[in-house]
């Protein structure tokens, strides 16, 4: 398909390629395993389209193109997509983060499937104090991250760092409507590869007890108290998972006991079990807790 | 020798190096400086991420 046919000669006049390797443009962040992704960018360098390339070149030969044709197609309709994702960023600070403009941003975003969502969510937080409703932008920005971290994005770093803005978030808002929906993204998404779950929420518990955002003590015990029954519900169901297993040595099962901190279990299932590129980070640190965790 | 057959040896190469010659049309890598100029010259780009020469 690459090969340096006449119209690809031609369409490389019109609109330069790059094949980029594993560097990614435009400040965007992919998926482990989003292999040969295809990014369009305007005259203005801003990123207009994004395409998963088997998907889109397949669907195409499936109609009866051939490969370079296909390609070639694909590229004359992402050329069509005007709007950029610079434009819905501008038109959300525009518009002092308007619902109708966190909703455009948000399927702009659908159409990019997620990718750049990192990024967004970066932007909102740095503007949230010039904007209307600075809890509001706030709120869209974890949102944001929340099903980036749920559907795109799986590293570390990145399902650490929301861990860490859902409990920032809700230490200064225990009081916030969506409070509850964040409480059950903290245990689902955030907190789905931590080393010992229940340990972590009694701690970050006891802080909001202890240093509760001014004026709003109630509501922080509150919220406290709905965050341990929300773990001890989140345990019950690994535990009922780890019932269900048929072999202890499957790809997902380190996870389960790593949530519940049992730590002999951990190290063990992770000599018995294989690592493969995403997970060996996260891999790396239940070892570490549960080896200090045993000392 | 005839100057027939000294050409072909010379001839195969050559093709190599006059296929590692041609350009091709599209950049590797580096896409920053890629994105920046083709910004400068108001032309739209395509990045193809994953995909290079030996992959893909």
């Amino acid at each position: 398909m690459l090969l340096p046919s006449d119209e690809l000669k031609q369409l490389h006049q019109k609109v330069p390629i790059c094949l980029s390797g594993r560097e990614l443009p435009g400040n965007c962040d992919i998926r482990f395993g989003q292999f040969y992704y295809f990014f369009m960018f305007n005259a203005e360098g801003e990123l207009t389209d994004v395409a998963d390339m088997s998907n889109g070149l397949t669907k195409r030969v499936q109609k009866g193109m051939t490969l370079p044709l296909a390609f070639l197609d694909m590229v004359e309709a992402s050329l069509l997509i005007e709007t950029s994702l610079d434009d819905c960023e501008r038109a959300y600070l525009d518009a002092q983060g308007s619902a109708k403009a966190y909703s455009n941003l948000l399927d702009k975003l659908k159409q990019l499937e997620r990718i750049g969502s990192l990024r967004v969510t970066t932007l909102l937080r740095e503007n949230a104090d010039q904007m209307d409703d600075p809890v509001r932008t706030r709120f869209h920005a974890l949102s944001i991250e929340i099903a980036a971290v749920r559907r795109q994005v799986i590293n570390k770093r990145a399902i650490d760092s929301l861990a860490a803005s859902i409990e920032t978030f809700l230490a200064q808002n225990p009081d916030h409507p969506d409070a509850n929906e964040l409480l059950n993204a903290y245990l689902e998404v955030a907190l789905k590869y931590s080393f010992d779950i229940a340990g972590r929420c009694h701690a970050v518990a006891q802080k909001w007890r202890e240093n509760p955002s001014g004026g709003k003590e109630a509501s922080a015990r509150e919220l406290a108290d709905k965050l341990v029954k929300r773990c001890d519900q989140q345990v019950a169901s690994v535990r009922g998972s780890i019932k269900k297993l048929k072999s202890e040595t499957s790809y997902g099962v380190p996870r389960l006991y790593a949530q519940l901190g049992d730590a002999k279990k951990t190290l063990d299932l992770l000599e018995k079990t294989k690592a493969f590129g995403v997970m060996r980070p996260i891999r790396r640190a239940w070892r570490e807790k549960a080896e200090a965790k045993l000392q | 020798m005839k100057l027939s057959t000294m050409a072909v040896p010379l001839f195969l190469l050559a093709v190599p190096t006059f296929a590692q010659e041609v350009p091709l049309p599209y950049a590797e890598g580096n896409v920053n400086r890629f994105l920046e100029a083709n910004k400068a010259q108001k032309l739209p780009s395509v990045v193809l991420y994953n995909f290079n020469l030996k992959s893909g």
